[in-house]
């Protein structure tokens, strides 16, 4: 076994050609290779002999051979290359004599050889010496010399005289030294010898000389022309006693190849008896009877066979084993012994009660011959591993389970022997259809990866291999479907003992759609945040407490508080929470989850801003539960509809105004146009002078003149009505009250009343004159029309101010009225009040409608039989 | 021989009064015109008669009157019809054309019927 080891390192040490280029120049066979145009390729020393003998010249140093090389060669020869080399036959075989002094038969073998794979064309000439006779019969003494050359297998002849000098020497030295053989003659046999051979050589020589005849072998070192330093096997003869030889014959062959071979095995030997000794692994050597060769020391600890009992050479192995076993036993033997290696597991219990598990291996041992002569028993305990594989197996399952669910993808990189490992969900991951090879597969998956993202991708790992950073990042990678993935990888590097970077490991997960979600999200957010920011509407986010989450700019200057003061603030503080509305909004949020509708909210000044809200109850991913409020600030809205209001209810009165007024004046027209009909009718005309006619007529006047004058009051109330941009002057009410006072003072005389005016407080007003004076003559005149009976008028007109009024009161002691009966109609168109007297039922209308229309109003108090009090109310100018 | 003998004139206008007056004595319509200026004078009229004389049966009744319009004189006399064994039937004179009017005439049930002016000779001839 150890010897068949020991072969195949030496093979393995000396590659093929070597070891024939060193094996060739020892055989007797010449051989020359040559090409196709006779360039030499390759000759041996017995080409060379061969050659010389008939050329007369050493092929030499040459690099071409000519055609005149042969010339002297025999014709059959001649021809047989010729044909060789033109590659008209691809082997010739012939025999050539040579005649000389010595005849030699030669054959010769020639091969046409090709190698396209060279582009080599040429011929391979191999020359076998098959016998020489001598033709000098005379010389017989020298057949004993020549026979001896033919014995002697070895490659360099040599002689030496007495003195161990050197007479002659084969010309195939050459091959072996680099010396021609003029160039050894006359040197000592002992002078090329290595320095550490040269003692043993000397008495090897010494030897020698003292027993003629006998052989000698010796290896030793022979320094070659190039100083190199070539193991030979020397064969010496001392045949000096021989007249006809009168030499020490020598011959010796090149066995560097051989020695290195047997460094090696003593190398080998020695590593591995150190090997044997120190190792955990167990070895049996079976000889072919099954009994033991050689153990080492692991070897009686794990026995396969016999776990108690002492290991000693000479055993068998068949005594050692339970009887049960042995069946078994022999049939895995005779497998072993048909040149098959066994594998098996025992299991053995310890006295401790521990199990030992192992693993042996039965290997059959190779002669030289690929005889088995043996068999190799190597065992190792595979407890621990056993117990590690199973965990291993465990956790990988555990971890293939993880990664399936996690839908993690798994790489691993080993930078030391630069393979990969991963996991098939690895390549579902990426969309490639399977496996790669190993060879490129780095650079393919690079080609793969997004080029925006590849510079990224490389800077992270490479920083991760150099520098043993963990990394974590998104990339997207081109699978070969078509799509582009979005790739989260995270992976670290491990690192052996030396800090260097052994292994990278990655775990990819394909997160395309989540990061499309994200994006889309993302999208939308902003969308969102934009219209949440940009909106005219207020938007708040409150959660179910209360608490103000978020709050847009719109919300919070239309409430007068700053981003932060609005998130620090709760909902209800900008409620009215006592307010009717706020809890309608609560109950309807309870009950349906949103609300809308106006309500008000508090301004950081302390004011309610009217406003339309709109909220709805939401949850977010987490479940918790927020209110979202849209807010319209609705001020100018109210505003204008309060506006729209009062403007709706002054049109409305306007009309009401209007049509009633139309009401009137149609009824007052129509009545003296009634009247007219009616004397008409009752005019006599058959008798013009009826008397009766004459009483028509006086009255037919009077209705006319009725109508004329209703005609004139209505047109005075429409001008009244009408104008509604009436100029203003400073008026004072003096002046006016004089000017006034000069039309009445006939009837003031006549019913000797007093007027007491009192324009101390305010005199001055903006106002227009003539409406004022029409005012003033309208009071005054009706309190001394409607003046009682039994006293003497008396008036007071007394003005004063408010903030918003100028005042003008006038009291009389006249009839008074009843107001609960009369309010109603006191200040309307033809409403009269006293029977027997003047009125129209035209004063008060005209008086209130000039008052109405600067922006005034009249109030009136009064009394039957005591008196009346009118206040007007002019509007003080802004 | 008249169709009624006593009427009542509620009115301001002296010269509606006097054609009325005419023309109810033209037609025969009644025997004795009466006539009031307004419905203080028509109520304080009516307060005075002895309850087992005469009452007039027809009343013609002005609304724009001074002191007592028409109206007054409706809810006045409601308050003192009770005193009458036989009510006067009530005919509203007026020129109005206020839709309002008509509507509040129909809450009193005296109120026969509304009679625009002028008053004329086939408007007494439907009163029977």
């Amino acid at each position: 076994m150890i010897t068949g080891l020991v072969d195949r390192m030496a093979l393995n040490n000396i590659s093929f050609l070597t070891y024939i280029e060193k094996l060739l120049p020892e055989t007797n066979t010449g051989w020359l290779v040559v090409d196709n145009k006779l360039r030499i390729i390759s000759y041996n020393a017995a080409y060379n002999q061969f050659h010389n003998l008939f050329s007369g010249a050493d092929v030499g140093f040459k690099e071409n051979l000519e055609e005149e090389d042969f010339s002297s060669f025999p014709e059959s020869f001649i021809s047989a290359l010729k044909t060789i080399l033109s590659c008209e036959t691809e082997k010739a075989k012939l025999q050539i004599d040579y005649l000389g002094q010595i005849i030699s038969s030669f054959s010769i073998s020639m091969l046409h050889i090709s190698s396209e794979e060279d582009k080599f064309e040429g011929a391979l000439i191999m020359v076998q010496k098959k016998e020489t006779k001598s033709l000098m019969s005379t010389k017989s003494e020298n057949e004993d010399f020549f026979k001896l050359l033919v014995n002697t297998s070895t490659s360099v002849y040599q002689l030496t005289d007495a003195a161990l000098v050197f007479t002659y020497t084969s010309a195939a030295i050459e091959n072996i030294l680099g010396y021609t053989a003029s160039e050894i003659l006359g040197k000592n046999a002992i002078e090329l010898v290595h320095a550490e051979d040269k003692e043993h050589v000397r008495d090897w020589l010494i030897n020698i000389r003292r027993q003629p005849e006998k052989l000698f072998t010796s290896e030793y070192r022979l320094k070659n022309k190039n100083g190199i330093y070539i193991w030979i096997e020397n064969n010496a003869r001392n045949m000096l006693n021989n007249s006809s030889i009168n030499a020490i014959v020598m011959n010796f062959r090149n066995i560097q190849a051989k020695k290195v071979a047997d460094e090696a095995l003593i190398h080998a030997e020695q590593r591995l008896s150190l090997l044997l000794n120190n190792t955990e692994e167990s070895f049996i050597l079976l000889n072919s009877r099954l009994r033991i060769v050689t153990y080492n020391k692991a070897a009686q600890e794990r026995s396969p066979f016999f776990y108690n009992t002492e290991l000693q050479s000479g055993l068998s192995v068949l005594d050692l084993i339970g009887r049960d076993e042995i069946p078994d036993y022999i049939s895995l033997f005779e497998q072993v012994f048909k040149g098959k290696e066994i594998e098996r597991e025992t299991t053995f219990v310890d006295a401790d009660k521990v199990t030992h598990i192992y693993s042996h291996t039965f290997r059959p041992v190779l002669t030289t011959h690929a005889d088995i002569h043996g068999v190799f028993i190597t065992s190792t305990e595979i407890t621990e591993r056993k117990k590690l594989t199973e965990e291993v197996a465990i956790h990988s399952d555990r971890l293939k389970t993880a990664q399936n669910i996690a839908r993690l993808g798994y790489l691993e990189y080993d930078t030391t022997s630069k393979t990969f490992f991963c996991s098939e969900l690895f390549y579902e991951i990426l969309g490639l259809p399977g496996p790669l090879e190993n060879c490129g597969q780095l650079a393919f998956l690079r080609d793969m990866v997004h080029p925006d993202d590849k510079e990224l991708v490389k800077k992270e790992v490479k920083k991760s291999i150099l520098q043993g950073k963990d990394f974590n990042l998104e990339f997207r990678f081109n699978s070969t479907d078509g799509n582009t993935k979005v790739i989260l990888a995270m992976g670290g590097s491990e690192k052996n003992d030396k800090g260097k970077t052994v292994k990278l490991r990655v775990t990819l997960q394909d997160i395309t759609d989540s990061k499309m979600a994200i994006l889309a999200i993302q999208t939308l957010e902003s969308k969102f945040k934009s219209l949440f920011e940009n909106s005219i509407d207020g938007v708040i986010l409150s959660k179910e407490e209360g608490d103000i989450v978020s709050a847009n700019p719109a919300v919070c200057d239309m409430l007068g508080y700053t981003h932060a003061e609005m998130i620090g603030l709760k909902s209800f503080d900008l409620l009215d929470v006592n307010s009717p509305l706020v809890t309608n909004m609560h109950d309807a949020q309870k009950e349906t989850g949103s609300y809308i509708g106006e309500l008000f909210l508090k301004h950081n000044k302390g004011y309610y801003v009217p406003v339309e809200v709109t909220s709805t109850l939401m949850k977010d991913g987490n479940d918790h539960c927020y209110l979202s409020t849209i807010i319209r600030d609705i001020t100018e809205k109210k505003k204008t509809e309060s506006e729209q209001k009062a403007l709706t209810e002054e049109l409305l009165k306007n009309n009401q105004d209007l049509q009633q007024f139309s009401f009137i004046t149609s009824h007052n027209l129509r009545a003296p146009v009634a009247n007219l009909l009616s004397l008409l009718s009752l005019y006599n005309k058959e008798n013009p002078l009826d008397e009766f006619n004459q009483l028509l007529i006086e009255k037919f006047e009077e209705a006319t003149q009725q109508l004329n004058q209703t005609l004139n009051d209505l047109v005075n109330v429409l001008v009244i009505k009408s104008n509604t941009n009436i100029e203003r002057e400073t008026v004072s009410f003096t002046d006016v009250f004089l000017e006034v006072k000069k039309n009445i003072d006939n009837l003031l005389h006549q019913q000797k009343g007093v007027i007491k005016a009192n324009f101390s407080e305010v005199d001055e007003i903006q106002y227009n004159r003539i409406h004022l004076e029409s005012i003033f003559l309208n009071m005054l005149s009706n309190a001394i029309r409607y003046s009682s009976p039994d006293r003497n008028p008396e008036i007071k007109i007394t003005s004063y101010k408010t903030d918003d009024w100028i005042i003008v009161e006038f009291a009389d002691n006249g009839l008074g009225m009843d107001l609960n009966r009369y309010r109603d109609r006191l200040f309307g168109l033809y409403q009269r009040f006293h029977g027997n007297k003047e009125g129209k039922g035209l004063g008060l209308y005209m008086t209130r409608s000039q008052v109405t229309a600067m922006g005034g109003k009249i109030e009136v108090e009064s009394e039957p039989g005591v008196g009346t009090k009118f206040k007007i109310y002019f509007k003080l100018q802004d | 021989m008249a169709k009624f003998i006593d009427v009542l004139l509620v009115e301001d206008d002296p010269i509606t009064i006097m054609v009325c007056d005419r023309i109810i004595k033209m037609t025969s319509f009644a025997e004795k015109v009466k006539s009031c200026e307004n419905g203080k004078i028509g109520i304080d009229y009516l307060s005075g008669l002895n309850q087992d004389g005469p009452t007039p049966t027809i009343i013609f009744l002005d609304i724009n009157m001074p002191v007592m319009n028409g109206w007054d004189f409706l809810e006045e006399f409601e308050k003192i019809k009770s005193r009458f064994s036989s009510l006067p039937r009530i005919y509203l004179l007026s020129s109005t054309v206020d839709p309002e009017d008509y509507k509040k005439a129909q809450k009193f049930t005296l109120v026969q019927d509304f009679i625009s002016k002028p008053l004329s000779k086939e408007a007494l001839q439907n009163i029977n």
